[in-house]
């Protein structure tokens, strides 16, 4: 009965479906191809995993910076989460929309405004030295700690929201009873309300993480090309030293890595329910 | 018409010795909105008091004040003789059930229960043994590893229960902790917290909007109406002796019929109905004399439909116009020259007269047994 009433709406999914085969699906596929033949059949490209020095740097280096963006861009997207779940209406807006007005600005601005900030004369340095904490400018540029800066910027909303979306969703009278029953608003925040916001905390990791790994404009430029993370080192395979079956490899570890972070996630929590389908 | 026991006077007062509440015009505004508005109460030690009340009538801001969320724009609340007015909520010592349970829905029943003995900073063998007397209580000691998402309604408020008199609170709040259930198990939980209530003789301060359940547990209600006491009393009190129409209708049902009165010779009242009949009233010990126009209230289970006059009674004819069946009884409908359509209640096996539609039928009832209410 049912199934012979739902089946027509089924015809309504198939021009996004196709849509996602070709403009998604093939050319992801072909990446996977042309990874084992090129240039010759065989596994021969996976062999650099082990053996070049220069390809596990940049994939561990990769690894490290994702985890200490993910850490930093949680931590305080959870602040700033915890700040929008707790204020009245009007003030909300106003956070909300300074939130959401970073996604909206071109990834390039954002990261071409922290070259600014961060530079020898910049902003930053200047400020520092105008209030004597430092004599000489610090490098903040062209290395890790400018990357991170650049790339913790890039993802917070991405932290933001989903945590927010979690806490606002919350009972409050849940927090009432551990108000009234006598708990001290440390006990109530870490025994209450930070172990009913962990879903939010999850996806977040996940999000912030599993974009981390892909990342390319802001270490691109922040970098300066000597913090070299993987999607730009794939650029760089594809453009200038024309090794397709290294760039495909890379892109194709890329993915099974993230694919692996995935799998091992819904081994601890509920995939559906994180994001939104429900029954 | 008010219990003089219930409701104390707005200024201070020496509290007296079995008086564990006390609020003293108590008033919360929202910009131009009166929520509460000069609310005074003393409440009894061990009493189950309802706070009863349409929404918007301010019984949950009443409540909301005492526990501590919502900081009263004037007035005093005052417990066991300490002033907690501005006291913040995790210090006034006080449990409560929410609306909806508000169990934490990361912790198993024991550890939902074992929360207020935990922020205390409990010894963790005593802890354990007072989370079991406590679940003992409410009969869910059986249940103590669940999580509350693997209970039913009934079970998740028994767990509120047991949480909030772990730690022995003086008094408990509870917020419309019946409303989530289906009816019938509302009736049973209804006679488990009279019984638990009076087993642990704790002071219960009770919101609710359904009239039943405060008549059914309380031992005295205080009606609210647009942020004031309407009246209070005991539950008897206030079903046979309402002091007003808002009150007669709001507490079951009644016929009102407007008139005018003057003292008769016997020493009760005669009521002179718009369409000029004469009827009597007799008056209760407390009962002042209306006189000139005024209104009367007339329940319908008081009403006796038969063919003929009954002695003794007032009587009105009428024409049926409608019956409903209710199981135990009839509800009739009767269309009356005299005192225009009024609603009898009769037991369905018991009544003296068929309830058939059309009939031609007596309407009486004794003089003592309607009752003069202020028009409001």
């Amino acid at each position: 009965m049912m199934r012979s009433q739902t089946a027509p709406y089924w015809w309504l999914v198939v021009p996004a479906l196709a849509a996602l085969g070709v403009f998604y699906l093939y050319p992801v596929a072909q990446v996977l191809w042309l990874s084992v033949t090129e240039p010759a059949p065989g596994l021969g490209n996976y062999t650099t995993l082990y053996e070049s020095q220069t390809v596990r740097n940049v994939i561990w280096r990769t690894t490290w910076i994702s985890l200490v963006t993910t850490v930093f861009t949680v931590t305080l997207g959870y602040v700033v989460a915890y700040a929008l779940a707790q204020v009245g209406r009007r003030t909300l807006v106003i956070m909300l929309f300074a939130v959401l007005m970073t996604l909206w600005l071109s990834v390039l601005i954002r990261a071409f405004s922290w070259v600014v900030l961060l530079q020898t004369n910049g902003l930053v340095n200047q400020a520092l030295i105008a209030i004597g904490l430092i004599d000489r400018p610090l490098p903040l540029l062209r290395n890790e700690l400018g990357v991170i800066i650049g790339m913790v910027h890039f993802m917070l909303p991405l932290a933001i929201l989903p945590m927010y979306a979690n806490m606002s969703g919350l009972d409050r009278r849940v927090m009432q009873a551990a108000d009234v029953l006598g708990a001290r608003s440390w006990q109530a925040f870490w025994w209450v309300w930070f172990p009913m916001s962990r879903p939010g905390i999850i996806v977040a990791t996940l999000l912030v993480f599993v974009f981390s790994l892909g990342f390319f404009v802001t270490p691109a430029i922040l970098g300066g090309g000597r913090v070299m993370m993987l999607s730009e080192y794939i650029s760089f395979q594809f453009q200038e030293t024309l090794r397709w079956g290294q760039a495909t490899m890379l892109a194709s570890t890329l993915l099974l890595g993230v694919l692996a972070v995935l799998a091992v996630a819904t081994r601890f929590i509920d995939m559906k329910r994180l994001f939104g389908a429900r029954g | 018409m008010t219990d003089p026991a219930m409701t104390g006077p707005a200024t201070t007062g020496p509290a007296t010795a079995d008086e564990i509440v006390r609020i003293e015009g108590l008033t919360k505004t929202y910009g131009a909105v009166r929520a509460v508005d000069d609310v005074s109460l003393s409440i009894p030690r061990g009493a189950f008091l309802t706070l009863l009340g349409a929404s918007g009538s301010g019984k949950t801001t009443i409540l909301m004040s005492i526990a501590g969320f919502v900081q009263p724009s004037a007035g005093r609340i005052v417990v066991a003789g300490r002033d907690i007015t501005h006291v913040p909520a995790n210090k006034r010592g006080l449990g409560m059930v929410f609306q909806g349970y508000a169990l934490f829905p990361h912790m198993s029943v024991g550890d939902n229960v074992g929360f207020p003995l935990r922020v205390r900073g409990g010894k963790r063998a005593v802890d354990r043994d007072r989370v079991a007397q406590a679940l003992a209580l409410v009969q869910m000691d059986h249940l103590i590893d669940r999580m509350p998402d693997a209970l039913s309604g009934g079970q998740q408020q028994r767990v509120a229960l047991a949480r909030a008199l772990v730690f022995n609170p003086a008094i408990l709040l509870l917020d419309e902790p019946l409303s989530a259930l289906d009816k019938k198990l509302r009736a049973d939980l209804q006679w488990e917290l009279k019984e638990l209530h009076h087993k642990i003789g704790t002071t219960f301060i009770y919101v609710t909007h359904d009239q039943d359940e405060a008549l059914s547990m309380s031992d005295n209600i205080v009606i609210l109406r647009d942020g004031r006491i309407e009246q209070s009393g005991a539950p008897g009190t206030l079903y046979h002796r309402p002091a007003s129409r808002f009150v007669a209708d709001f507490l079951g049902k009644s016929n009102f019929i407007p008139g005018t009165a003057a003292p008769d010779p016997s020493g009760g009242i005669t009521v002179t109905t718009r369409g000029g009949q004469l009827l009597s009233k007799a008056l209760a010990d407390d009962e002042a004399a209306p006189a000139g126009p005024c209104l009367m209230a007339l329940r319908p289970e008081n009403i006796t439909v038969t063919h003929t006059p009954l002695e003794g009674h007032n009587t009105v004819e009428g024409t049926i116009t409608g019956v409903s069946f209710f199981g135990a009884d009839h509800q009739i409908m009767i269309e009356t020259p005299a005192l225009g359509p009024v609603t009898a209640r009769s037991h369905a096996l018991r009544g003296a007269v068929a309830p058939d539609t059309g009939a031609r039928v007596c309407v009486n009832w004794r003089p003592g047994d309607w009752r003069a209410v202020a028009d409001r």
